[in-house]
């Protein structure tokens, strides 16, 4: 399962999509900072500034995370990959799970890297416009538990990838579901917003206290594991064509 | 003993039937070509064999199990599928250390068959730049990591200019020489005819043939025609070999029921000089038309879709 995993690894990094999404998440969540202290400092709220509110917006990197579980998966079957898969290792359910802990690794990684752009570019900043953000313990614990949270959302993208082997498809349900679904749902039916993948990484990282942070971990995990079994049970009984 | 034991194989893909009961076998060492119209069932057969399609009914086995129980698939048995393919930003070399690293073999393995299908210099380059040629050697150097005692081509020459389609001979009668049972599918008989043993054909799914070259030249009516400095010593030699010869108008040698290759070795084991070699009459190419007429592409009755 090690070299499994290894070789997993190695075709993650062995093309530039996963560099692409790496520079996109930091983008998108440095954007995102800039937004949320201008918008703090426009209103006034110097209380919306606190170093818990600035660690979240990486969380922003779970957009990316997702895209490239699904395209690790779906990729497969885009590019015809799923022979030589398939052939060096039958049982494809290893396969799956071996693609979850390599895209799971590597999303921790996006995820710190969008992290640290947000450090490197907004902390210079609001140091030169006078706020000083002081990190305690608290902090540290939120953020690592953010990080394991992005990287579980990758493992969760594989899972969406095994689940609808058309790449297009499955990277139009996931992303749209994380940015349009969630929120609709989360609008229309008040309760049912924290227990949906967006609200359980909150809850996980701190973020939002709606639900205990082990609660919003199991569910987080739930959901990867609940859509992996699909994942894989459709998988086992695919044809390869 | 049978490396390949395909029984009663049936396999269907919503209302098209691919396969109906296929069955046949392969022994070790042989080279065989599984010959078929377009759509006979060809590349279901194999992939059937190698775990990725599931039959409907029937069994099909490589070493004596199915592909899914063999110890080491990929170090036992080597594929090359047709569409089968690599993601066109990785290079060559990195998709070999993937299998590589999956099947636990030392890096280097993968530039050694990549030096081996002549693909060194492009080894850094991405698989997007590669000619369809370029792409049928990386899926051989794939095939070849695990040095494996099966090989499993599917239309392996498809893409291949002349100098390639002479490299893939050369390169099969190696894997011959070694000892390694290779099976080559193609729709076109005198492509693989210089290269194999014996040829299974199949057409709508369904089992037509299996016979060795020779057994199907003789059939047909074929013969070879030896042109020699001693005639005779030929004609005798060809005699004490099974292979009655007779000598023509002209000179020349001409034997029914044998190969042009089994012909050149066996005049070059008696020290027999050969001016001349060619197979006439009965062509291969007839033959297996003959044997397939009404092929299934053309009335849509089998085939993966």
């Amino acid at each position: 399962m090690i070299r499994l995993v290894r070789g997993e690894l190695l075709k993650v990094v062995t093309t530039r999509t996963v560099y692409g999404l790496t520079a996109g998440a930091a983008a998108f969540c440095s954007l995102a900072m800039v937004g949320f202290v201008l918008a703090a400092r426009r209103s006034g709220n110097s209380f919306a500034l606190s170093p818990h509110n600035f660690a979240f917006l990486g969380s922003n990197a779970i957009f990316f995370v997702v895209a490239l579980g699904v395209i690790t998966m779906a990729s497969e079957g885009r590019h015809h990959t799923a022979d030589p898969t398939f052939l060096v290792t039958p049982h494809r359910l290893r396969v799956l799970v071996a693609k979850a802990v390599a895209v799971m690794v590597v999303s921790i990684g996006i995820g710190a890297v969008a992290e640290a752009c947000i450090f490197a570019i907004g902390l210079p900043w609001l140091a030169a416009i006078g706020v000083h953000l002081r990190f305690g313990g608290i902090t540290w614990v939120n953020l690592a538990c953010q990080l394991l949270g992005i990287g579980v959302a990758g493992a969760l993208g594989v899972a969406v990838g095994g689940v609808v082997p058309n790449q297009v498809a499955a990277l139009i349900v996931a992303v749209a579901w994380l940015f349009i679904g969630e929120g609709l749902v989360g609008n229309i039916f008040l309760r049912i917003g924290r227990y949906l993948v967006l609200g359980t990484l909150s809850s996980f990282s701190g973020s939002s206290q709606v639900l205990p942070r082990w609660e919003g971990g199991l569910l987080l995990l739930f959901y990867v594991l609940a859509l992996s079994g699909l994942s894989g049970w459709l998988l086992e009984r695919r044809d390869v064509t | 003993m049978a490396v390949i034991e395909v029984t009663g194989l049936t396999k269907h893909f919503g209302r098209t039937v691919a396969l109906d009961g296929l069955s046949f076998s392969v022994d070790a060492g042989q080279v065989c070509g599984f010959l078929g119209p377009n759509g006979a069932g060809k590349t279901t057969t194999l992939r059937i064999l190698l775990g990725l399609l599931e039959p409907n009914g029937g069994q099909a086995t490589v070493l004596g199990r199915t592909y899914r129980e063999l110890d080491a698939p990929a170090g036992s048995v080597g594929a090359l599928l047709e569409n089968s393919g690599f993601h066109p930003g990785r290079s060559a070399r990195n998709h070999l250390r993937y299998l590589t690293t999956v099947m636990g073999l030392p890096s280097g393995r993968a530039d050694e068959v990549l030096e081996l299908v002549g693909l060194t210099e492009a080894a850094d380059r991405r698989v997007k730049g590669y000619s369809m040629g370029m792409r049928q050697r990386l899926g051989l150097a794939a095939s070849l990591l695990g040095d494996p005692q099966v090989l499993l081509l599917d239309e392996p020459a498809n893409g291949l200019d002349p100098e390639g389609m002479r490299w893939l001979r050369g390169f099969l009668r190696d894997q011959a020489t070694a000892g390694h049972t290779v099976i080559i599918s193609s729709h076109v008989l005198a492509e693989v005819a210089q290269t194999v043993d014996e040829v299974v054909i199949i057409n709508r799914g369904r089992f037509v043939d299996q016979s060795s070259i020779a057994e199907l030249r003789a059939r047909a009516g074929g013969s070879v025609r030896a042109r020699s400095t001693d005639a005779a010593g030929l004609r005798a030699a060809l005699r004490d070999a099974g292979m009655p010869a007779k000598r023509t108008r002209s000179g020349e040698v001409e034997v029914t029921g044998a190969t042009t290759e089994e012909v050149g070795r066996l005049a070059a084991a008696n020290g027999i000089v050969l001016l001349e070699l060619a197979s006439e009459g009965g062509s291969l190419e007839e033959i297996f038309v003959s044997l397939t007429t009404g092929s299934a592409a053309n009335d849509g009755t089998g085939g993966q879709p």
